[in-house]
């Protein structure tokens, strides 16, 4: 499959700590890489990078390039104007953050954000089809989102998200906040979305489960190095490594087992 | 358990109202010391509300929420609360140590203010002992909070709230930003210190595999009202209600299924 993001030795300094230390991964067209691994291990830093998002002080090396539309060739993601990464977060890639709140402005309403990210040729109603798309009520697009829970508040970011129509979605922890319910409905809408808009999914999770049920590839980071990377099948099942064999015997089983098709 | 003169928590139909929206509704249950409660449920279902009634950080405005037969909302500092994210729940100005002693001092001020509580030995002495009983080296003890894992924040936030003491522990989602390992480390240790002091524990979480494993009864919520209640293993295995066997049915498997893909 053709890759659409190509990351290449990167490494990622925050002052004298060299958080990210030589990550090589791909994430080939409509695919979906998650990225697992234990808290610090790395993972949101490497997202951060990509996005353009890490701090001032921030030394990074590599390189990251990600493929525009046919024979367009190919952008660095790594070093670019404010202007290169504006436009590259409008059209090309879209973020999911870990924490809900702090993405979201307490002073505009639900409707707002999602308008906002539509931009002004949106039709009339598209901010109320997404919200209905991520399972909120589009009758509540007035309300503002500190009045809800943190799982509402995630399902926004995700419509946003998609409002840009992204060729990328880089979600950190998208799922973490959310009941089972909102789980499974998350990732059946992520699915289709992907399979729609042949989107292409970096997911970050520290869920197995969750990288086994969307992922077709999966990395999993320890100390900002990648142990073991491939298809989520070879790697859960046939772990190379003891600390890989370990995660995957540590996360606990769930109560019960889905025996037919596809969550939500 | 023996009888509702034992029990800690005790909610009698109790509700909250608020801006003219019904947050929980007709709320009844009892949490006997030493026990766990699991409390789940779809978001906005009322289990965070429900937490901040036991606490008394939330007025009832109908019924009754009582710990140890006392109105909860008079016992403020019985009842302590975490939160899921550290982060915004300790003071990241302050080190580790500070924030055990803060958390030690409100205890010695609101109870009997022994004579020697000013003396700075003895904080010290008790703060170490706090932070040793949560499994934090004594070489973290300067540091602040954005200098620990995430799982190491918990435990600070855990030893502050049994600093003070308190017969309940409200938990909300305290692991949902932790990985697997760390999360489990985390209930393992609270139920530890449980058995050690016996407080009574209410387990807000959306996991259901930790649930399964750290509570000894399940309350399912579903719009504001505990809709099904019961012995964990029971519910998990013979869910009765829809909303719990949606809840169940709803997780990604594992171990992976392989084979539908």
């Amino acid at each position: 499959m053709e890759a659409l993001l190509e990351v290449t030795g990167l490494r990622v300094w925050l002052g004298q700590r060299e958080i990210v230390r030589g990550v090589t991964l791909t994430v080939p067209r409509g695919a979906t890489v998650a990225l697992v691994g234990e808290s610090g291990s790395g993972k949101t830093t490497l997202l951060r990078a990509l996005m353009g998002l890490l701090p001032a002080e921030a030394t990074v090396e590599g390189s990251v390039r990600l493929r525009g539309g046919a024979g367009a060739g190919s952008m660095s993601l790594l070093h670019g104007s404010a202007q290169h990464w504006r436009t590259l977060r409008r059209r090309y890639l879209a973020w999911i953050p870990q924490e809900p709140q702090a993405a979201l402005d307490p002073r505009r309403s639900a409707g707002a954000h999602l308008r906002e990210c539509l931009g002004r040729g949106a039709q009339a109603g598209e901010a109320a089809r997404l919200m209905h798309e991520v399972g909120l009520d589009p009758e509540r697009g007035r309300d503002y989102p500190h009045q809800w829970s943190g799982g509402m508040q995630q399902r926004l970011l995700v419509a946003m998200a998609l409002a840009r129509r992204p060729r990328l979605l880089l979600a950190d922890e998208p799922t973490s906040a959310l009941d089972t319910l909102h789980q499974a409905q998350l990732l059946a809408l992520l699915r289709r979305v992907r399979e729609e808009e042949s989107l292409s999914l970096l997911l970050v999770t520290h869920d197995l489960a969750v990288a086994a049920t969307l992922a077709d590839d999966v990395c999993v980071m320890a100390d900002g190095a990648i142990l073991e990377q491939g298809p989520v099948r070879d790697v859960f099942a046939h772990p190379r490594t003891a600390e890989v064999a370990r995660m995957v015997a540590g996360q606990p089983g769930n109560p019960r087992r889905k025996t037919a098709g596809g969550a939500g | 358990m023996s009888g509702p003169a034992a029990m800690l928590l005790e909610l009698r139909r109790a509700g909250v109202q608020r801006g003219g929206r019904t947050l929980v509704h007709d709320l009844t249950l009892a949490l006997a010391a030493g026990e766990v409660l699991a409390v789940v449920g779809p978001s906005g279902a009322g289990k965070s509300t429900l937490g901040r009634l036991a606490v008394g950080a939330e007025a009832a405005s109908a019924g009754h929420v009582l710990i140890d037969g006392r109105d909860a909302r008079e016992l403020r500092g019985r009842a302590q609360m975490i939160y899921q994210d550290p982060r915004r729940s300790l003071d990241p100005t302050m080190s580790v140590a500070a924030i055990v002693t803060e958390g030690i001092e409100i205890q010695a001020a609101a109870d009997d203010r022994p004579p020697w509580w000013r003396r700075r030995s003895w904080r010290r002495e008790r703060a170490a002992r706090e932070l040793e009983a949560v499994g934090l080296s004594a070489g973290l003890t300067g540091r602040r909070p954005a200098e620990l894992s995430g799982g190491q924040r918990q435990r600070v936030a855990i030893a502050r709230a049994l600093a003070m003491r308190p017969r309940l522990l409200v938990a909300d989602e305290i692991t949902a930003s932790l990985d697997a390992a760390a999360g489990e480390q985390v209930l393992t240790l609270l139920r530890q210190l449980q058995a050690a002091h016996g407080w009574g524990c209410l387990l807000i979480s959306h996991n259901l595999a930790q649930v399964a494993r750290h509570a000894d009864r399940i309350a399912v919520m579903e719009a504001g009202e505990v809709v099904e209640m019961g012995a964990a293993a029971e519910v998990l295995a013979r869910p009765r209600q829809p909303i719990t066997q949606r809840l169940i049915e709803a997780l990604p498997p594992w171990p992976p299924v392989f084979a539908l893909q």
